[in-house]
């Protein structure tokens, strides 16, 4: 009996005991607010919905999808009267000509190399998997080499520089290229192949040499160089053989147009010739 | 949360929290430093805290802390004696032996007692807090708070009643 007072003694004590201090709360608080001052500024964050930041994390996968499966890649274009000249990932080098277009995907660039090309491109391409050229109207494939594919409207010409090239047109024809040699889209037939002049490469150089080319493919070559307008007044279904660089615009209009015996008036960028 | 709302749970929590990790730990300095922490980590949230909630938020922080100090050190208590003693007790030499000699007994016992029935039993007796409250604040059931009472009491019962 005693020892049960004694024990509820304990516990009836215990309410009149406190916890002891170290610090008393003012002191804390001092302590407390020096760090808060101390707090690095952070980013703001949200509170977003939760049904919102579902979406947004759908979107966001969608996205990721679609840039590995659907969209096109990058993309490298060049406007008229520019040149460019870029590195793929492998090493592979690109010359793109004016008013040209490629379009690769760099994530999975040693898994697949396949580029599609619109326009014109000289390409040196590093020994490794086949690397393959889509143009609309016909591909090549090579696995390491250097050629060069002009492919405007309706002009597909691979010119095979070293090693060799598969070219195929859009009927599963193939011609083989050996280095030297060219081929050309013709009556929707790929020739025979024959020797590649090294003048097709000169463009590089902005040096542009035309032999027994229909004239209209001369005018267009001058608009892509110069980004100029070439208004022809008179039709010409004329062949051209001749040379044009692209230091001055005078001099190559004087190359192009007097040969072929036509007057020509300059207003800025808008050519009209007659 | 603003500035002065977060003082408000300041000064109204401080002393439970601290208490609260006290009776667990056995250690004012440490559990000085854990409030400190505890408040610290309220404030860094303050942008997602809800007052209604802040505190339970309060707890389970402190709770976490406490839980990574466990087995650290022996719990120690040494509780202070409250300063209103009735004047007349006060001067009665015989109640104020008595007083010390459970105060030693009982900090014995709890050092003694597991952990969850010392914090629930001191959260009573000492902070005055009910049941319903304890409950809130440790986030369990009112039934629980309850059994560990009862365990709480029971255990210091069975302390042997041994002289100093």
């Amino acid at each position: 009996m005693e020892e049960k007072d004694n024990i509820d003694k304990i516990i009836e004590s215990a309410s009149r005991l406190k916890v002891p201090e170290g610090r008393s709360k003012e002191e804390a608080w001092n302590l407390l607010q020096k760090k808060i001052e101390l707090e690095k500024p952070r980013a703001k964050t949200f509170t977003l919905h939760p049904y919102l930041s579902m979406g947004i994390a759908a979107g966001l996968t969608l996205l990721v999808v679609a840039y590995f499966f659907l969209l096109p890649g990058e993309t490298l274009s060049t406007p008229r009267g520019e040149h460019l000249a870029f590195t793929l990932p492998d090493a592979s080098a690109i010359s793109l000509n004016a008013e040209s277009e490629i379009r690769y995907h760099p994530r999975n660039w040693d898994k697949n190399r396949t580029l599609k090309l619109k326009g014109e491109a000289f390409f040196e391409v590093t020994a490794g998997s086949t690397f393959i050229v889509e143009t609309g109207l016909g591909s090549i494939e090579v696995i390491g080499t250097s050629f060069n594919v002009n492919n405007r409207e309706n002009s597909f010409e691979v010119s095979c520089f070293s090693g060799s090239v598969h070219v195929n047109d859009k009927n599963e024809n193939v011609v083989v290229l050996k280095a030297g040699e060219f081929t050309q889209l013709r009556n929707k037939k790929l020739s025979f192949p024959a020797h590649a002049d090294e003048k097709k490469l000169s463009w590089r150089m902005g040096e542009f040499h035309f032999e027994n080319t229909p004239f209209k493919n001369v005018i267009d070559e001058l608009e892509r160089q110069f980004d100029i307008k070439i208004e022809m007044k008179i039709a010409s279904d004329r062949m051209y053989t001749g040379y044009f660089n692209t230091k001055n615009l005078g001099e190559a209009l004087q190359l192009v147009f007097t040969p072929m015996g036509l007057h020509y008036t300059a207003d800025g960028k808008k050519i009209t010739v007659q | 949360m603003e500035l002065h709302e977060f003082k408000d749970t300041f000064d109204r929590y401080y002393h439970p929290v601290k208490n609260f990790l006290y009776y667990k730990l056995g250690d004012v300095a440490l559990a000085e430093d854990l409030v400190q922490e505890v408040f610290l980590k309220t404030w860094e949230k303050r942008d997602s805290v809800r007052l209604e909630t802040v505190k339970s938020l309060l707890y389970t922080i402190a709770s976490n802390l406490a839980n990574n100090h466990f087995g650290s050190a022996r719990a120690r208590f040494e509780f202070e004696l409250k300063e209103n003693i009735p004047h007349s007790t006060q001067e009665n030499p015989q109640y104020l032996l008595e007083n010390m000699e459970f105060k030693t007994r009982l900090e014995k016992a709890l050092a003694d007692l597991p952990e969850n029935q010392r914090t629930v039993f001191l959260m009573s007796r000492m902070d005055d807090l009910t049941y319903t409250e304890i409950a809130e604040r440790l986030k369990i059931s009112v039934k629980t708070v309850e059994k560990r009472m009862h365990e709480a009491l029971g255990f210091l019962r069975n302390v042997p009643d041994q002289k100093i």
